[in-house]
């Protein structure tokens, strides 16, 4: 059983973050949580396939795009409220990664990697030549019925929830199993009866609604979009994101997304090369914490609960009673 | 029970499996053997769906399965075990196991399942150990629990006592020569150790470059002289 999809630690952030927002948060902050829980949303959707799964794609941030120009579209063209925008930013999404995954799909590692990086360069050349969407400049005209700022963390903070118990309750169906499963090995994945080919294409799709749902957000957030926020450097941000904080965890986006957007913040100051500083801190966190941060708390939390770490004495008994016959390997215990 | 005619098999100008045909009747034990490089990793795959066929056809159980996915057959009754050393690395002993009889388990529970097929290859008394921490006699076998845990009616083993001599190698035998009585499963056993086919099978196919060059009883297989000389002939070597 994996130790990281207890729902504990991402409850007790969520509620005292909606805790801290309703006894007059600090408003910079707040907008700072915004950014951070919007990612955390992206982080999640990518948290099954990249997560789970294993595999290394690189394109969240466009997801989050397709979702967010969606959205534009509906808003400025076809002038629908904020409701139906937040619908149609996943389902456009869905779409297209439901047309993209079947030859994606086919590819593993590295050309996997590149090949939805590439989706991101596509995407962001096409939308920056795409002038009845603002070209390269962006778009706005978005709106919210959450026009404070607290009332819109709020709502942020209820989507997060929501995703966190979904995917704590995906990691006990057979989606997620199967997702751990071909992680660990593919072929031998489908030769005990798992259907491989059609949890990656699930898990895909399903994270790329999500990720919509994150671009819609993010939009109505700013009240803009441009390409740039959804270019291939967003998209490898978003699986750091996920790969600091835990991937295939439960806690794991969230706090991967507030490495994300958190720390760039902390070193304001340095401006351009903040980005440095991030570099630096990932390869310390990575050091310590090769699994991600959920990885490394529950490592720590185990080792003081267990005393020794593993019985030492498991190669030699088994190894007697295999030659010896059957029934005699409890002897060690 | 399996029925494959013509398969093939190229890769570029390689043709890893030309042709071949055999059967495998119910609760039979059936050995392939050949040179390394002949074709018979690459047989199993075609038989298990895991590769695609360039051409011929695979009957199992009465029906056509050729373009059937790999996951499919295993709910159909197909297992099969991997050459090389393959399990869940992230999850113990048991869980290996238990995660097979969990997806095809045909309603039996899944952790009776576990314990039953673990006990079957003599592997009780591992059941938390970490997959690394078991040797390679016990990895081996553990691949055949996990094989078992989907209450197949056939079993693809290919090579399943590779690395493994003396006393280890006997264990391997009697636990394969036990499965189709006590699992009410046949098998198809690939292997190019003639101690463990000759001992186990019933019938032997020979493979050389991907074609079927002999087949019959151990002891007339043995005999015969294209055998003799591309399979005996070129271990002597
Ligand atoms: N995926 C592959 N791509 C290219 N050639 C392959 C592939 N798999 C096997 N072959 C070739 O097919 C032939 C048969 O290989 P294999 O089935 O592994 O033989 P065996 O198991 O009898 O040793 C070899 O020449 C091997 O190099
Ligand atoms: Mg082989």
């Amino acid at each position: 059983m994996r130790p990281n999809l207890s729902l504990l630690v991402p409850s007790a952030v969520l509620l005292a973050l909606a805790v801290y927002a309703l006894t007059g948060a600090d408003p910079y902050l707040l907008s700072v949580l915004s950014t951070v829980l919007i990612y955390a949303v992206a982080t999640s959707g990518l948290n099954l396939l990249a997560g789970f799964g294993g595999y290394p794609n690189l394109s969240q941030a466009t997801f989050m795009g397709v979702g967010a120009y969606a959205g534009a579209y509906a808003v400025n063209t076809l002038h629908w409220g904020f409701w139906a925008v937040m619908v149609v930013g996943p389902l456009a999404a869905a779409a297209v990664g439901a047309v993209v995954a079947v030859p994606l799909l086919r590819l593993q590692g590295q050309y996997f990697a590149i090949a939805t990086l590439l989706l991101g360069v596509v995407f962001t050349t096409v939308m920056q030549n795409e002038e009845s969407l603002g070209g390269s400049l962006g778009i706005g005209g978005f709106t919210r019925p959450f026009t404070d700022s607290t009332g819109w963390f709020l709502f942020l903070l209820a989507i997060q929830a929501v995703l966190t118990g979904l995917t704590a309750w995906i990691a006990g169906r057979p989606l997620g199993r199967h997702l751990d499963a071909l992680r660990q090995d593919e072929s031998l994945s489908e030769s005990i009866g798992i259907p491989v080919r059609r949890r990656k294409f699930e898990a895909f799709v399903l994270g790329s609604a999500v990720g919509g749902l994150a671009g819609v957000l993010l939009a109505n957030n700013s009240f803009y979009v441009a390409p740039d926020l959804f270019n291939f450097f967003e998209s490898f941000l978003v699986f750091v994101a996920l790969i600091v904080g835990g991937p295939g965890t439960v806690a794991g986006p969230l706090l991967g997304a507030a490495f994300l957007i958190g720390l760039p913040e902390a070193f304001r100051f340095a401006q351009e090369a903040r980005y440095l500083f991030m570099g630096v801190a990932f390869v310390l966190v990575m050091g310590l914490a090769p699994d991600g941060i959920v990885g490394a708390a529950s490592r720590l939390t185990q080792r003081s609960r267990r005393r020794s770490p593993r019985p030492a004495t498991i190669r030699e008994p088994s190894r007697e009673a295999v030659a010896v016959g059957p029934g005699q390997g409890d002897d060690h215990a | 029970m399996l029925e494959a005619d013509g398969l093939r098999r190229h890769f570029g100008g390689v043709k890893a499996v030309d042709g071949v045909s055999f059967t495998v009747g119910e609760r039979e034990i059936v050995g392939v053997i050949g040179p390394n490089g002949s074709g018979k990793s690459t047989l199993v795959s075609l038989l298990m769906g895991n590769n695609r066929a360039s051409g011929g056809s695979v009957r199992f159980a009465g029906r056509d399965v050729t373009r059937v996915a790999p996951h499919r057959r295993v709910h159909l009754g197909m297992a099969r075990t991997f050459q090389e050393t393959r399990l869940f690395g992230d999850v113990d002993a048991t869980s290996n196991v238990t995660l097979a009889g969990t997806e095809a388990g045909r309603g039996t529970d899944a952790g009776q399942l576990a314990t039953d097929c673990l006990a079957f290859v003599g592997l009780d008394g591992i059941e938390g150990a970490a997959v690394d921490d078991l040797t390679h006699l016990q990895q081996r076998l553990l691949m055949i629990a996990v094989a078992l845990a989907s209450r197949p009616s056939l079993v693809l083993l290919d090579e399943p006592a590779v690395g493994t001599a003396g006393e280890e190698l006997s264990r391997m035998i009697d636990v394969i020569r036990r499965i189709p009585a006590e699992r009410d499963c046949s098998v198809l056993l690939i292997d190019h150790n003639m101690r463990l086919v000759m001992g186990v099978c019933e019938r032997l196919v020979v493979l050389d470059f991907g074609k079927v060059i002999a087949s019959g009883p151990p002891a007339e297989v043995r005999e015969d002289p294209r055998v003799i000389e591309a399979y005996f002939g070129a271990e002597a070597v």
